[in-house]
């Protein structure tokens, strides 16, 4: 285990495969990634390689066949579900592709709804909802339900729901994915100006080579490994 | 999460919410309205059975008490009694112009009977006091089947007869002049008695001046049960006293029973309206994998996934219950507007009266069913929420949130 008290998260080894007709498929095949406080790295790789795989073990939804993950020092892969989950909540921010925002509560409670999951909202939860959501560039659409707004402001509900819990890493699997470039340009600037303000760290997966030079570290995943990319 | 699902926000009602809402809504409604329909005939005619059998009955082992007397004296000393009338019982043979009936017969003394049960109440024709030794009161039932009205003279003919012939005596069937006609909605009674004075019955069955018991009235607030045990332990051991519930209980089991297999039947209403909510949060689950995923993800424990289902469950069965409740109240109030509807839509008038001994539909109402329906709306309701709960407990959050 590190005994850097900056590394908010840490993989060892991380083995993952699967199971199919035949023969198994062995995605990750000895992971090792490190994260410090406030630090940003993207991850690239091609379609069907095991990005979100990865992003799925190191967050600890799929559990590791073999390997550590660490989160904030303390080894999680070993941990009952209900501590992973309270641990999950405190954190991890998540971001996806495809927003997944709960078509039934509007812009605010899905912001309010990390919150929610981990405990009881507190007046200064709901202040600092309007206040990440004013800051995302969405105040008012804030009684919006998600199917009355665009793709970009839904990303960036999205990106202040990651946020809310104050987490420790911010976890963003092809946030721009589904927007138009102009858009995508936005949040994009949104995510990394507000994890730098906020000092969380970020795991970026993204295709497109001009936003992952923009994080501190890149690497891509190739053949089950990940491997640091010279900047 | 549970209460967003079933109102979400900037929308009025979710179908799923109100068709599971309405479906147990009509079966607690249908419940109430029901059970305080049943509750409203069966008070009626504990009523009924209670105002025609007196409190409490006093009989002799032997058969005929002859000490009468002494006996009422002595009931008549107890502070719960309020009032007493000897009277005598036994069939006889009846018969107006070639028609016969073969009636049950009650001999009273008028005053005083009157004094113990309503008999005024239920006199439809003629007067009580009209009733002597010449004369008789016919209920409707038996005036129907012998063809017998006000004046009608009849002929009666009692098992003494039998007896006195025994002897090679004859002894001629008593005239008697139809002075009054009474209904008092027991079927039993309606159908086949007639009163006559106590002096007459006496003389009809030989009693000389024995009666076959004694009815009491207790004073209001009296316990019935107390009383009649007081009286079975104090009176001696040739007497025994039974009270209008023991002298009722296989009818009065029957309306329970009634009661009981109408709850059980209609609460079927519910159990569907439960399938009903069971399928729709199945459906629910099968549609909300990602966000049950996405709730996961975020830090949700598989435990809050599965009570946010029975929850919807749970809720479903409050606003239901309540608005099953409230419906069924708003139904009961309008319950014989309901009725003329009805009979007016049949082109029937007073349908109720066909069958029932009343003009209006009886109802009332019981705190204990009240509890009894909404805890087990309640129960069920949520018990439906259990499967789809238990399946959105096991997803795997990796696997719901690549569910397209």
């Amino acid at each position: 285990m590190s005994k850097d008290s900056n590394i908010v998260l840490e993989a060892k080894g991380v083995e993952k495969s699967f199971s199919s007709p035949g023969h198994p498929i062995h995605v990750l095949r000895g992971v090792d990634l490190q994260l410090k406080r406030g630090e940003s790295l993207s991850i690239r790789g091609e379609s069907g390689v095991g990005k979100t795989t990865l992003l799925n073990t190191i967050t600890l939804l799929e559990r590791p066949d073999k390997g550590e993950i660490i989160w904030a020092g303390k080894r999680m892969d070993q941990c009952r579900n209900s501590n992973l989950a309270h641990a999950r909540g405190n954190l991890i921010g998540l971001i996806f592709q495809m927003y997944y925002l709960v078509p039934e509560l509007n812009a605010i409670e899905n912001v309010l709804l990390a919150r929610r999951i981990i405990g009881k909202v507190r007046p200064e939860d709901i202040k600092r909802a309007k206040y990440l959501l004013d800051t995302v560039g969405v105040s008012k659409r804030i009684d919006h339900l998600p199917t009355q707004l665009s793709g970009g402001e839904a990303q960036r509900v999205g990106i202040a729901r990651a946020l809310l819990n104050n987490p420790e890493v911010v976890i963003a699997d092809e946030p721009t994915g589904n927007l138009d470039e102009k858009t995508a340009e936005v949040v994009m600037d949104i995510l990394l100006k507000m994890c730098k303000e906020e000092n969380t760290g970020l795991i970026l997966v993204t295709h497109n080579p001009e936003y992952a030079a923009r994080t501190q570290r890149q690497s891509s995943l190739l053949h089950g490994k990940l491997k640091d990319n010279e900047k | 999460m549970a209460l967003k699902q079933l109102f979400p926000t900037g929308k009025r009602f979710s179908f799923f919410g109100i068709m599971s809402i309405l479906g147990v809504m009509l079966g607690v409604m249908v419940l109430v309205v029901v059970q305080t329909v049943m509750n409203g005939f069966d008070k009626k005619i504990q009523e009924t059975v209670k105002d025609t059998a007196a409190d409490i009955r006093v009989y002799s082992k032997g058969g005929i008490l002859y000490n009468w007397k002494d006996v009422d004296k002595k009931v008549k000393s107890y502070d719960f009694v309020e009032a007493t009338a000897p009277f005598a019982q036994g069939m006889v043979m009846m018969k107006h112009l070639d028609k016969p009936a073969f009636p049950a017969v009650e001999g009273i003394v008028p005053w005083e009977e009157d004094k113990v049960v309503p008999l005024s109440k239920f006199i439809i024709e003629g007067k009580l006091d009209d009733l002597d030794d010449e004369t008789v009161i016919l209920s409707t039932g038996v005036a129907a089947t012998v063809g017998a009205e006000i004046g009608s003279k009849i002929e009666v003919y009692t098992p003494l007869m039998l007896e006195k012939l025994k002897y090679d005596q004859v002894l001629l069937p008593r005239e008697l002049e139809v002075v009054g006609l009474f209904e008092t909605s027991m079927n039993k009674i309606d159908s086949n008695t007639m009163l006559v004075t106590l002096r007459l019955m006496q003389e009809l069955y030989g009693l000389e001046r024995g009666v076959h018991g004694i009815m009491v009235k207790l004073k209001p607030g009296t316990n019935l049960n107390k009383a009649t045990q007081t009286l079975n332990t104090q009176l001696g051991e040739n007497i025994k006293a039974y009270n209008w519930m023991q002298s009722n209980e296989e009818f009065l089991f029957v309306l329970r029973m009634e009661k009981t297999m109408m709850f059980f039947i209609i609460l079927f209403i519910i159990l569907v309206a439960a399938f009903s909510i069971a399928s729709s949060l199945m459906t629910s689950v099968v549609r909300k994998t990602r966000e049950i995923g996405l709730v996961i993800a975020m830090g949700g424990r598989s435990r809050h996934v599965a009570s946010c289902f029975c929850l919807q469950g749970f809720i479903i069965g409050v606003v239901g219950s309540i608005l099953g409740c409230l419906g069924a109240v708003v139904a009961v109030y309008y319950r014989n507007t309901i009725v003329s509807f009805i009979e007016r839509l049949v082109h029937r008038e007073d349908i109720l009266q066909d069958f029932y001994p009343f003009k209006d539909l009886p109802a009332h109402y019981l705190f204990s069913d009240f509890v009894i329906i909404i805890t087990c709306t309640l129960v069920i309701a949520t018990l439906a929420g259990v499967l789809p709960a238990i399946r959105a407990a096991r997803l795997n959050p990796a696997e719901a949130l690549r569910n397209e």
